[in-house]
């Protein structure tokens, strides 16, 4: 599984709830809707990841990358 | 070799400790691999050309040529005990005949009561004080029972598994006291810019330093949702030039605006000027999320401050980041300040300053970006590498 966040389009937000159920009908085990920001975190298979993208209402997928703090000088 | 500027050499001076300077010279060839020559006399200025550096024995003080990572090992060696106690550039000193150049801000570095970087931020001349403001940091924690704090209103919340907010680390510690502690700690000069901010501190990185786009995302709906005027993220990944920034962040950070919460972020400590900048890192480089430099005591560029290397992900501001005195996570009165540097103690400065700002004019999302831009002071160096300038209080 591949940790990754999703944004909802503006366009699509007063639908989120739907957009959400969508995005499990595609095989998003969902972590966290943050309504504030129209994004949702959650693990996908990776070979599931197009289908999120094809959801009606998604604007964009990414897989989480690493942060840390900036390396000590 | 770092640059030599009007006021300093390119060459550095180490103070030893007391009758130390044996074993000074042993510790300095041992952590940064200098041979230094040592002297009861003075010498010449092609003996010191030629030398990595030479001992005045009487004095107990050392003049280096280092390259930066020589300087830094040196600089992490005082902070620590033994015989190395204070490393610094070596200025350029003058006779008092010329007038003094045109300069709003001095030069000399006095912090017997404020730090340098308050100072060269003009938060000691404002009297906006950020009450009534909430300031959120997004970082390793926050030490709970920090007597710089006692008193203040501090909400925290963790976003890592398994650990408490509490903050083993000590960077978060240092961000908060930068952007929100005391002006007058039991030891040291005062340094926190919004003195009387509500703090939100949130744990988005472990105590080892690392977190995930997740747990910052989360953060920073955390901030939205408690009305935080600014979100402060010491924090990032390197990226390669002409990497796309994240869709993902810039439309939260513009959702953020809109819902009137600011997000500033550390460009990153990758550069190895003057030989080397590196691009603006993730998520600073999305063009919502104000992105932010690090300039040192003489308002020149830090050698590790990340700059403007591709067309989108610009510097936007600087502030101080070297030298930076702040809370620390220790339990002893010696552990609990500490100075460090890096972009990450830049930012603070300047999510402090957006609160102060936030306070004074009433401002909150896109016009306190445009405030901060506007009152930017520039200094004359490229703004690929310091976008509008020095931050300013109001």
């Amino acid at each position: 599984m591949d940790e990754v966040v999703v944004s909802v389009a503006d366009d699509s937000l007063s639908r989120l709830g739907s957009v959400v159920a969508a995005l499990r009908e595609a095989g998003l085990d969902v972590d966290d809707v943050l309504e504030a920001l129209g994004v949702v975190t959650g693990s996908v298979a990776p070979e599931a990841i197009g289908k999120l993208r094809d959801v009606p209402g998604v604007a964009a997928v990414e897989r989480q990358r690493a942060v840390r703090l900036p390396p000590p000088v | 070799m770092p640059e030599d500027t009007n006021t300093t050499t390119g060459r550095y001076l180490v103070l030893l400790e007391d009758n130390a300077v044996a074993a000074g010279a042993r510790e300095m060839n041992r952590v940064a691999g200098i041979s230094a020559a040592s002297t009861v006399e003075s010498v010449t200025p092609e003996d010191l050309a030629a030398a990595d550096g030479i001992i005045f024995q009487e004095l107990g003080v050392a003049v280096v040529n280092a390259a930066p990572e020589q300087v830094t090992r040196l600089a992490r060696a005082a902070d620590e005990p033994g015989p190395i106690a204070v490393v610094e550039p070596e200025r350029v000193v003058r006779a008092l005949t010329a007038p003094a150049p045109q300069e709003t801000c001095s030069t000399l570095v006095d912090e017997s009561v404020f730090t340098w970087g308050l100072q060269a931020i003009g938060a000691t001349l404002s009297s906006a004080s950020g009450a009534g403001v909430r300031l959120a940091v997004l970082d390793t924690g926050f030490t709970v029972d920090h007597p710089d704090f006692t008193g203040r209103t501090v909400l925290t919340n963790s976003f890592i598994a398994g650990e408490a907010v509490d903050d083993a680390h000590g960077h978060g510690t240092h961000c908060i006291g930068t952007a929100a502690g005391p002006r007058k700690p039991a030891r040291g000069p005062g340094f926190g810019v919004a003195h009387e901010a509500e703090i939100y501190a949130g744990k988005v990185l472990s105590n080892a330093g690392f977190g995930s786009d997740g747990g910052i995302l989360n953060g920073i709906a955390w901030a939205v949702a408690n009305g935080c005027a600014v979100v402060s993220m010491s924090l990032g990944a390197a990226v390669r030039p002409g990497t796309p920034y994240s869709q993902i962040f810039e439309q939260a950070a513009q959702r953020a605006l809109g819902k009137n919460t600011l997000i500033v972020a550390a460009a990153g400590n990758e550069s190895r000027r003057p030989g080397a900048v590196a691009p603006v890192g993730h998520p600073a480089n999305c063009p919502s999320i104000l992105s932010v430099g690090a300039v040192d005591d003489q308002r020149a560029i830090a050698f590790f401050s990340c700059g403007t290397v591709d067309t989108v992900g610009q510097v936007d501001v600087v502030a101080p980041g070297v030298n930076v005195y702040s809370s620390w996570n220790g339990k002893s009165e010696d552990t609990r300040h500490k100075r460090i540097q890096g972009t990450s103690m830049a930012t603070p400065h300047v999510a402090g300053v957006a609160a102060l700002m936030a306070q004074r004019y009433n401002a909150r999302g896109w016009e306190l970006w445009a405030r901060l831009m506007q009152s930017a002071r520039r200094l004359g160096l490229p703004s690929t590498d310091l976008g509008a300038g020095l931050v300013q209080a109001p």
